[in-house]
């Protein structure tokens, strides 16, 4: 089963927790260009994104996401400190992360804190590259969601 | 016993007792006679023998009353008396003899004839002057003696050192008595001999070791000592001089010290001048030589007739005839030795030789006394400009471990004043580097009374300046009991400052160092997001809108693209450098075939696409960070496929060479080379010989090689020929023993 085969779907629901106006757009683009039908919700740093998570003020009625996209140098609070929240967390811990990171440097330190990502995707200065990453996010999702229950 | 009834033999026995030397006073009150009677008994036993010993009138048992013009009864009487006395006096064990008033000799008994060695028939008629002709001295004395009794007739006594039968001079106690001839008058004497060598003897002896005793405890140096010793046997027996000798270790020869003479005499002094100048190798020939090497005291009866005496022409011009040395000795050891020297020949005595052996052993004892004491001083001294010229102070504690000394040093040194600590013990003072803990530590350790070394003590000056002290201390033991701790303190004030500031300027440039990593990858890691803006907007520019702009418009945005692309591989590699420093891990043991082997997977496509041939020796184990060994051999081995020539496939060999304590490793290649003016600058960040047309890359990977090497302090270089192929070089230490 694929996402262009099922068109009657529900939206995918992607959070994407990132400062940089420049990379939010592209992303937005990237998944414009992409297959799959979703919702992109944008955050700007980590406490929104836990406010959004934990549908606090203003995120009252934000949905619980598919996916987070989760951006490392957040103003407030950092990607790590959110990710490690989410993990800590039962009712959050099930949803895939994607880490965008900007160097393969980065995701070698990630990796020491022992931080359980399900995934780091370095983000390329290359259009094309990062239209192929968006797209394999894509695919990571769907292979995600047709699990059993979500497991 | 009164009333007791004499006769002949009793009252001649206590005569003779008399003769012998008993006073008159004690015979008298021993027997219980009266003097008058002793002295009547005397006389009449003298003219007995008076009369027996007349040769002209040879005493006659038929007619010999008539002839004494007495009864025959009282001639009877007379005559038996007289026998018992001749038979007495014969028996007697000292020498008795007879002479007239001219001094002829009348008679004497068996033992006379024994003590001269003289037939006593054959010396009848004889005088002093033929007994004793060898000894003029001793014929005067006896004469002058002989003369005072004729003058004054009774008796005499007087002592006199004469020769006897064998040459030897003895002691000798005269006795003389005159006696009357038939008409009254003094018609001869009679004397006897008693021999007083040995009295006199140990009254010699005493007198030496009296004298040396108490100048061995009066004097305090050995020089003082000897020339007073020498002089205690020279003047109490008669001998003219002296000297001692002595073993010198630095001449390594026998040396003469000290010496003594009793008379002033020039030719005894050239003599013992010339013994002072004599040094003597040790050996066993010799006077001196002999008693040094055996340790046996020695005697000379004639030093100028004697070979073995080396001063013996010295000595004859000196007037000296007879020697004996005896050695001065403690235990087995002979410490130097006593020689004595005589005018007149003299014969080995063995009572002298045993008494200077007995002194020899006590000047022995004094030398080791001295020595000791000189050792002890000496010692002491050079603890003294020891702890005058140290930096360190010396201190005590007692069993109790209050401390009880602590020498002036301290307070020059540190400035604080020690009375504060006397008495006390060491925690018993603040010092604020220490914990209870610590304390207690430095307890425990001094209870099981150990040594301890270096043990550091902060002290505040009265001025609140900080002072530090390190102690070092042993326990003393007396007898197996503990006393308590000796030991020294230096202060380390300075050294502690110091130390502090190397301490704060190696902090200070760790912090930078890491600052300076931490700028790096900051600084290269926010550099990638505006690229990314330049790079991927354009090309969405591109994408979206790339149908509307012309040619040049779309080449202009390719040289964005690809500046920001490179610029982005730049920072990647700047990262890659810097990480090398911060994301380390410690070495460790690794098989360096291993790190090879994944290179070589690492490398495997760009192997496959030149056709590269690799070949290598069998490598070893090393102590190495496992990750950046395979990247060091991916880098060098990717370089020599890299910069291959173009007409053949690229064949590269890994070397190995054992270097004593590191292994050498090598990659060689048969590739374009390098001139050698570039061979220190290819290791530096970034430095490219070639354009990114010919050869892709930024110029980082040696850089990164040599960062690796360092890193294992180790050494990396190339060698090269130009157009015919490179060699890169670097060492790794071998793993050490015990290092798993």
């Amino acid at each position: 089963m694929t996402a262009e085969t099922d068109k009657t779907a529900p939206p995918v629901e992607i959070l994407l927790v990132e400062d940089n106006l420049g990379d939010a757009r592209l992303t937005r683009e990237a998944l414009k260009e992409g297959k799959v039908y979703n919702n992109l919700h944008w955050v700007k740093d980590g406490v929104e994104a836990l406010d959004f998570l934990y549908k606090r003020g203003k995120y009252e009625d934000a949905p619980k996401p598919d996916i987070i996209l989760l951006d490392l140098n957040l103003p407030k609070k950092d990607g790590r400190e959110v990710l490690q929240e989410i993990k800590a967390d039962t009712r959050l811990m099930r949803i895939p992360v994607v880490v965008l990171t900007t160097s393969q440097a980065e995701e070698d330190v990630l990796k020491t804190y022992q931080l359980h990502a399900n995934c780091y995707v370095t983000k390329p200065v290359d259009l094309e590259q990062f239209i192929k990453v968006v797209q394999s996010i894509d695919n990571f999702w769907l292979t995600v969601v047709t699990l059993p229950n979500g497991k | 016993m009164p009333g007791r009834q004499w006769d002949a033999a009793s009252k001649a026995k206590v005569v003779l007792e008399g003769l012998k030397g008993r006073s008159e006073s004690a015979i008298c009150k021993r027997h219980r006679i009266k003097p008058t009677e002793y002295r009547r008994w005397r006389r009449q036993f003298l003219s007995n023998i008076a009369r027996s010993l007349e040769p002209r009138r040879p005493p006659s048992e038929d007619v010999g009353h008539l002839r004494a013009g007495m009864p025959k009864k009282v001639w009877e009487e007379s005559a038996k008396a007289l026998r018992v006395a001749q038979e007495l006096i014969e028996a007697l064990p000292i020498p008795v003899f007879f002479k007239a008033r001219d001094g002829k000799h009348l008679g004497a008994n068996r033992a006379w004839e024994t003590y001269f060695g003289v037939e006593r028939d054959s010396f009848i008629g004889k005088t002093v002057n033929e007994l004793f002709s060898a000894a003029p001295e001793v014929v005067a004395r006896h004469k002058a003696a002989d003369e005072a009794l004729w003058r004054n007739p009774g008796t005499r006594s007087y002592e006199l050192e004469v020769p006897v039968h064998d040459g030897s001079f003895r002691h000798t106690l005269n006795y003389k008595a005159t006696f009357a001839g038939a008409d009254g008058e003094i018609a001869g004497l009679i004397g006897a001999i008693i021999d007083i060598t040995d009295r006199k003897r140990v009254e010699q002896r005493q007198a030496i070791e009296h004298r040396v005793a108490r100048v061995l405890a009066e004097s305090g140096t050995v020089a003082d000592v000897m020339p007073e010793v020498l002089a205690a046997f020279c003047e109490t027996l008669g001998w003219a001089c002296g000297a001692r000798w002595s073993l010198d270790a630095r001449a390594g020869g026998f040396r003469c010290e000290e010496t003594w003479r009793s008379v002033d005499n020039a030719d005894i002094a050239a003599f013992l001048a010339e013994s002072r100048k004599s040094i003597y190798q040790p050996g066993q020939a010799g006077f001196i030589r002999r008693v040094l090497g055996t340790g046996e005291p020695a005697w000379i009866v004639d030093v100028t007739a004697e070979k073995n005496f080396l001063r013996g022409k010295e000595a004859g011009k000196a007037g000296l005839r007879s020697a004996f040395a005896l050695p001065i000795r403690l235990g087995d050891q002979t410490l130097g030795a006593l020689e004595f020297f005589h005018g007149e020949e003299q014969q080995a005595d063995e009572w002298l030789l045993k008494t200077g052996a007995a002194i020899g052993a006590q000047l022995g004892h004094f030398m080791a006394r001295v020595q000791a004491e000189r050792d002890l001083r000496l010692s002491e001294a050079r603890f003294r400009s020891l702890t005058a010229l140290s930096s360190d102070w010396y201190w005590e504690q007692d069993e109790e471990l209050r401390l009880t000394f602590m020498s002036g040093r301290f307070v020059e040194r540190t400035g604080i004043d020690p009375a504060p600590f006397i008495g006390r013990r060491r925690w018993e003072r603040p010092a604020p580097n220490l914990t209870e803990s610590d304390w207690a530590r430095h307890k425990a350790q001094l209870e099981r009374h150990e040594p301890f070394f270096d043990f550091e003590v902060e002290r505040v000056s009265p001025d609140g300046v900080s002072v530090w002290l390190s102690l070092c201390g042993e326990p003393v033991f007396e007898d197996g009991k503990f006393r308590g701790y000796r030991g020294v303190g230096t202060d380390i004030t300075d050294r502690k400052r110091a130390q502090a500031v190397l301490r704060a300027a190696y902090d200070e440039l760790t912090r930078s160092n890491s600052e300076l990593q931490q700028f790096a990858y900051v600084a290269s890691h926010d550099l990638q997001e505006p690229l990314r803006m330049i790079g991927s907007y354009t090309q969405l520019l591109e994408r979206r809108y790339g149908d509307k702009l012309d040619a040049d418009a779309r080449e202009f945005m390719s040289f964005i693209v690809e500046g920001a692309t490179r610029m982005k591989q730049l920072i990647e590699d700047l990262l890659a450098y810097s990480r090398v420093g911060t994301r380390g891990k410690e070495l460790r043991p690794v098989q360096a075939q291993g790190a090879l082997d994944r290179a070589l997977v690492n490398l495997r496509a760009s192997i496959e696409s030149s056709g590269a041939q690799i070949t290598h020796d069998l490598l070893p184990e090393v102590s190495a960070d496992e990750t950046q060994l395979t990247q060091l051999f991916q880098n060098l081995i990717g370089n020599a496929i890299k910069f291959r020539k173009k007409d053949e496939p690229p064949r590269v060999h890994v070397a190995l060479r054992d270097a004593g304590d590191e292994w050498r490793f090598s990659v060689s290649d048969k590739g374009i080379g390098i001139e050698p003016q570039y061979f220190e600058r290819i290791f530096m960040v970034f430095q490219r010989l070639h354009t990114r047309d010919e050869y892709p890359g930024t110029g980082i990977g040696l850089a990164i090689c040599k960062k690796v090497v360092d890193r294992h302090r180790g050494r990396i270089w190339v060698e090269s020929a130009y157009g015919e192929g490179s060699m890169f070089h670097f060492t790794l230490h071998k793993i050490q023993k015990g290092q798993t």
